[in-house]
Order: structure tokens, then C-alpha cells, then sequence
């Protein structure tokens, strides 16, 4: 049997964390448009997020999307397999930056041409892990 | 008076039970921890599309689930503490902190190691990088918080409601790969299985319930300090030291 003034502590403990819960889930929704997440194409086209400044753009790379040109020059197709965006990037890549896998640029749009001028790319890897010996029986 | 000596007498029965499990605990986490750490070097195979440098996961992944188990462990304890005000709960969390800061530093380190030959980049405010960073500063603050009071009582109470809070910080690392569109992947074992192949995962296991096993040992010792710590000047102690 748990004791009258136990009880309360519970009490006092539990509703203290419910109420920091929901003020903490309140900050993040209201801060929502302002972390520094990635957007899809489709969230991009959606017109509900501040594409004016830089930010960063995610999804797959499309499948014969890559073109690279001598000049370190590099062109490629972001899809989330509804909307897509061209992307242009001058730099190194990634090791795991590739054809049909994810990926995120930092940058900005270029409204009049419609592609995103990239400045950093990081490849965005999924959770799946293959001994290697398998790929190569394919 | 009974009270008094009782007191000192579940303590006593604590530390040594410590002092005959640390050794064996100690031995068994050091073997599984070499035999996970040559299979995971050695005998698995290499990984597809990350080729070696996957390896790292078999460090990375077992210090994210034990910074994460710790915290919850020290978060229990504190609410323990704080209805039943038992002495021992406030000792538990008061050992745990260092070795839970220990593993978040870890995970976040190897994270990075990992982190600039795939992703190309050492660090990015992501979600679950951002989350994990947030645990890493609750744990420096408390134990920061543990030693600004002058009386253990004090701040085992300040330490228990601050660790409890802090435990909101948990569901939000394991599910922020789910909420937020993040450039760390989602998770590879649930419930539903594993998405990372049978044959290169069993080193995991063994790697946790090795780390677990020295995580105790530490945690063992830690306990016996704070123990000793807060007896000083009682016959305890010097039953202790005279054997």
C-alpha cells in the first residue's frame, strides 16, 4: 500500500513531465519552419516553407540523372518520387554519393532557372547493411 | 538506534556484493569485448556500400543504446529516490552519471569518425546528432549539479528532478530519425526484424553484453566510492579498511 504523501510525489512528479512535455512539444511546433531540416521537392513545391534564403534539400538522386562534366561541374535530379529538382554543384563528392541514393545539399534556389545551386553535399546513406560478397554475385 | 545501524547495515551488504562482482564482471566484459571486437574486425564481412568503415558500427551502435539504457537506469533511480527516499537509489544515480557521460562522448566521437568518410561531413546540426549532443550536455550538468552542494541530501534531490526531466530527452534521439527529416538513416533493428544482414550482426550483441558487463564493473566501483564517501568517520569504514 502506497502511502497518502507517496501518492502526491507521484503526482507532483508525473504532471511536472506531462506539463514540460507539452510546453517542449509546443516549442518544437511552433519552431518547426525555422529547424534547420531538410525539405523534399514535394515540401519545396508546397509553397508552406521560407525558400527564399538558403536551405537544405533532400531525397534520392534520380536514376540517370548524373551528369559531370570536365569542369568538376556536377547535375543531377533530386526526386522524392513526386516532385524533383535539378541541382547544380561544383566540388568533391561524397564516397557513398550516387545514382538511386539519398542525399542532401545545402544552397538555394534559383527561381528564374528552377535549379538549386548547391554549395555542400552529403550523402544520406540508408540502414541496410549487405556483406559485400552478395553484390558482387549480382 | 536500530534504525540508525540498519541503515548503514543494507550498505554494507551492497559493497560487498560489489567487492565479489566487480572482478569476475570485469574479466567476462574484457573477453567478450576483445571477441566481439575481432569478429567485427576480422571475421565479418565488409559492408556493400560502406565497404570497412562500416566496422565502426559495432562500437558506435552498443555505446548509443547504453548512453540512452544508463540514462533511463539513472532517471528511474531518481524517481525512486524521490517518493521512497531510498539512500541506495540516490547512490545509484550518483554512480551512473560519469559512465553514461562516458558512452554519449563515445557515441558521438565514433559518429563522427563515421560520419565524414559517408556522409561527407564530421558534424551536422541533424536532429538526432542535435538530441544526442543535448543528452551529452544533461549529463556534464549533473555532474556539475551533483558536486555544487554541500550536503549529500541537497543534491541527490536537485539531481533526481533534473534527471527526470532530462528523460524527456530520450523518446525524443530514439524517434527523431522518425519525426524529422534527418541526414542520420532510421533505425536498423525493430521489432520487426533487422535490415542489417544476420550475418554481420551477431558481433553486436556480444559487443553490448560486453560493454554492459564493464559498465557494471565500473558502475560496481563507483558505488563502493560513494558509499565510502558518504560513511566516512563511521564504523563501517573501518571495519572496511582494517578487513
Amino acid at each position: 500500500m502506497i502511502r497518502k504523501n507517496r501518492l502526491n510525489k507521484i503526482f507532483i512528479i508525473v504532471s511536472l513531465l506531462i506539463s514540460l512535455t507539452l510546453i517542449l512539444y509546443s516549442i518544437l511546433r511552433a519552431l518547426e519552419t525555422n529547424i534547420d531540416l531538410y525539405l523534399t521537392p514535394t515540401q519545396v513545391e508546397s509553397g508552406e516553407y521560407n525558400i527564399d534564403k538558403s536551405f537544405k534539400l533532400g531525397g534520392m538522386v534520380k536514376k540517370e540523372s548524373l551528369k559531370q562534366s570536365e569542369s568538376l561541374e556536377i547535375k543531377f535530379t533530386v526526386t522524392d518520387f513526386n516532385k524533383e529538382i535539378e541541382v547544380v554543384y561544383i566540388g568533391i563528392l561524397p564516397n557513398l554519393f550516387k545514382e538511386n541514393s539519398g542525399v542532401v545539399a545545402s544552397g538555394y534556389l534559383d527561381k528564374e532557372k528552377k535549379v538549386f545551386i548547391a554549395d555542400e553535399i552529403l550523402a544520406k546513406h540508408d540502414e541496410t547493411y549487405m556483406p559485400i560478397k552478395i553484390e558482387v554475385q549480382d | 538506534m536500530y534504525q540508525y545501524v540498519a541503515k548503514y547495515l543494507v550498505l554494507n551488504k551492497v559493497f560487498r556484493f560489489f567487492e565479489k562482482a566487480i572482478f569476475p564482471s570485469i574479466i567476462i566484459g574484457l573477453i567478450g569485448f576483445l571477441l566481439a571486437s575481432y569478429l567485427a574486425i576480422y571475421v565479418l564481412p565488409a559492408d556493400a556500400e560502406q565497404k570497412e568503415i562500416y566496422r565502426i558500427l559495432f562500437i558506435h551502435v552498443p555505446s548509443a543504446i547504453l548512453s540512452e539504457i544508463i540514462y533511463i537506469f539513472m532517471a528511474v533511480s531518481g524517481f525512486i529516490y524521490l517518493v521512497w527516499r531510498t539512500k541506495i537509489s540516490a547512490i545509484f544515480l550518483n554512480s551512473a552519471i560519469s559512465i553514461g557521460l562516458v558512452f554519449t562522448a563515445l557515441v558521438l566521437m565514433t559518429g563522427s569518425i563515421w560520419g565524414k568518410p559517408t556522409w561527407g561531413t564530421y558534424w551536422v546540426w541533424d536532429a538526432r546528432i542535435t538530441s544526442t549532443f543535448i543528452l551529452f550536455v544533461q549529463y556534464i550538468g549533473l555532474l556539475a549539479l551533483r558536486s555544487s552542494f554541500s550536503s549529500h541530501q541537497t543534491a541527490d534531490q536537485i539531481v533526481s528532478i533534473l534527471a527526470i526531466i532530462g528523460a524527456i530527452n530520450i523518446p525524443i534521439i530514439k524517434f527523431s530519425v522518425d519525426w524529422w527529416n534527418t541526414l542520420h538513416q532510421g533505425a536498423s533493428i525493430t521489432t520487426s526484424g533487422s535490415s542489417i544482414d544476420s550475418e554481420m550482426l551477431y558481433a553486436l550483441p556480444i559487443m553490448l553484453i560486453a560493454l554492459l558487463f564493464i559498465s557494471f564493473a565500473i558502475f560496481g566501483r563507483n558505488i563502493q566510492f560513494e558509499i565510502l564517501n558518504r560513511s566516512s568517520n563511521t564504523k563501517m569504514i573501518k571495519e572496511v579498511l582494517n578487513g
